[in-house]
């Protein structure tokens, strides 16, 4: 080491040998934190190669549907500034819808953004806003789903924990009844109702997001447990943030169970009956699955956030396909959904509201 | 002998050194245990919310979806809109102006400010949420600028409130005084101003991410200065 007897030359050695010690961290380390260069958009609907005489691969199938009307929401309408302009001029904003459900002819949204109502004619254009000016239970709290009864909408007003049921009868909107969900015994939080359904007994079942439960709040008053154990978990009565909530016509009860990939089917006494799909990133399963609805031949519709598609599966919980791509059959074509959410089926009609894109309705085909 | 040996042990002390600080700043995947993104349970992991170990493409292992372009929104958004969480959903919202993000892009997305895997900062952010984080990349503080980390008992806010979980109606208009900790809102008149208190990366009435508007529609006054500068 004869060098380093060198004061000059030491100090050199050191410098480069931090400067080697430095880029090597940064490769290895300091790579993550900073710039990369973009990536290209992919698709997330992929094939395995398919074995010899093997059938049509499945993510090839498109349900036919044909779309019949659209809203575009204030994600794809302009600035900030245009956007906010949400009153009662004549072009307004949908911000961050989470709903909508068809009573006869009409057609309510769930304004989620706006924290209101608004009804929709059916080429799309708003009809009637019901907000806090209206009435101020109606100054709603991100809510987060709705269904219909009779003339009525049940709303989850999520960030209040009430349930609000509006009767729209005769063109009136009158607040009929707010049901405030107590906290179960045992639980942490106060529920936060992100999934509603109501049954042809006027139960209503509610998704408890910050309980991790299923709550059904009988006709009498009496609110208890349907499933769910409050804590996260997975399991055939086990949920992980249970969202969206729908009936079939023999009034089974289907749960998404959002960060655990599924929606669970249980019987009217809470029967564990079938699970459909499971967490996975190829067509078939779930990411964040959001929202579910039963056609009346008893497919369940389930819309998911990682494939940005609704997709469809016999009553037995097997796979048909998908519906959301731009050119149906040419899975690189993207998707027309940006966020899709919550979704209602009434006859041959499939409505889809995409928090970001906005309302849609299908006339499914076949 | 002794010179060589002590010029080796400099060289390891300055090699550990700066591993660990290299350490210390990057957060560990693992961290994400003790932090609020922890929603695995027993037999079923944490990391499985978020990534997808098989059949991915895209660096995060989670496949994007094609739906909103490309980038981190989709994933933040599909539990930051209301449902599996009600934190947050103001950062996704349309009507108000966001801080600038390039979807896609490593870094320069969510991530840019937000460290999903970790529980250090409030908000799940790389650096304290104050002046430090904003000065990453802003150098907006010196004599030339409006003064910050300056007590605010001569011209105290007459809108002190910022609050989007504020019930029942979230209130993003207002400024806010943060104390010398940098983390704590200060709603009697003293306390230090920061970048927060005009400004917010979130939910802004501006396109320069104010809190209030800084001008009128109808005549000469600014709100924003105003609302201390009476």
């Amino acid at each position: 080491m004869r060098i380093l007897r060198d004061k000059r030359a030491a100090l050199l050695l050191l410098i480069i040998f931090l400067g080697v010690l430095g880029g090597v961290t940064y490769l290895t380390v300091g790579r993550n934190l900073t710039g990369a260069p973009t990536e290209e958009v992919t698709t997330p609907w992929q094939e395995k190669t398919p074995k010899p005489g093997e059938e049509r691969q499945v993510s090839e199938l498109e349900v036919p549907a044909k779309l019949v009307m659209h809203v575009e929401a204030a994600e794809a309408t302009g600035s900030p500034q245009e956007n906010a302009s949400g009153g009662a001029s004549s072009r307004v904003s949908l911000n961050q819808p989470s709903d909508m459900v068809s009573i006869g002819d009409r057609l309510f949204v769930l304004d989620s953004g706006n924290g209101r109502l608004v009804e929709l004619d059916r080429s799309g254009k708003v009809v009637r806003i019901l907000d806090g000016t209206v009435d101020e239970r109606l100054a709603l709290h991100l809510p987060m789903a709705m269904t219909a009864h009779g003339d009525s909408l049940y709303v989850a007003d999520s960030g209040s924990g009430r349930v609000l049921v509006v009767n729209v009868a005769g063109g009136e909107a009158k607040v009929e009844k707010v049901i405030s969900l107590d906290r179960l015994q045992g639980d942490k939080d106060t529920p936060r109702p992100i999934g509603i359904a109501v049954n042809a007994d006027g139960d209503i079942f509610v998704s408890d997001a910050n309980n991790q439960r299923v709550l059904k709040c009988k006709a009498d008053g009496t609110v208890a447990s349907f499933v769910g154990t409050g804590k996260r978990e997975a399991g055939n009565y086990g949920l992980n943030a249970p969202g969206s909530i729908a009936l079939d016509g023999q009034g089974n009860i289907y749960v998404v169970d959002i960060l655990n990939g599924r929606v669970m089917k249980y019987s009217p006494d809470g029967k564990f009956l079938l699970q459909i799909g499971q967490l996975g990133d190829t067509v078939g399963k779930f990411s964040r699955p959001k929202g579910v609805a039963i056609d009346g031949q008893g497919n369940i519709f389930v819309s998911d956030s990682l494939q940005a598609a609704v997709q469809v599966f016999d009553p037995q919980g097997k796979y048909i396909g998908l519906i959301g791509r731009k050119e149906p059959g040419n899975k690189d074509s993207g998707s027309i959904f940006r966020a899709p959410a919550e979704l209602k089926i009434v006859d041959r009609l499939l409505y889809v509201t995409d928090r970001l894109s906005g309302p849609f309705i299908f006339e499914l085909q076949g | 002998m002794r010179r060589t040996v002590r010029f080796v042990l400099v060289m390891v002390g300055v090699a550990v050194m700066t591993l660990f600080a290299a350490a210390v700043a990057y957060a560990g995947p693992g961290d994400v245990i003790g932090t609020k993104h922890n929603l695995g349970s027993a037999g079923n992991p944490a990391c499985l919310v978020c990534h997808t170990p098989h059949d991915a493409k895209g660096s995060y292992l989670w496949a994007r979806n094609v739906g909103s372009g490309s980038g981190l929104k989709p994933l933040c958004y599909s539990c930051h809109d209301g449902t599996v969480t009600n934190t947050g959903s103001y950062a996704f919202d349309a009507t108000k102006y966001q801080h600038p993000v390039t979807p896609g892009s490593k870094g320069q997305d969510c991530d840019r400010c937000h460290n999903p895997h970790s529980n250090t900062w409030k908000f799940l952010t790389l650096s304290q949420t104050n002046a430090d984080l904003c000065t990453t990349c802003h150098g907006k503080s010196g004599s030339n600028n409006h003064p910050i980390d300056v007590l605010a008992d001569k011209w105290p806010p007459t809108d002190q409130v910022w609050d989007p979980k504020a019930t029942p109606t979230p209130d993003f208009s207002g400024t806010r005084l943060w104390d010398s900790a940098g983390t704590t809102v200060v709603t009697t008149g003293s306390g230090y101003v920061k970048c927060l208190t005009c400004h917010n990366p979130h939910g802004a009435s501006t396109d320069t991410l104010n809190t209030m508007p800084t001008s009128s529609a109808t005549d000469g006054s600014s709100p924003l200065c105003q609302n201390c500068h009476k």
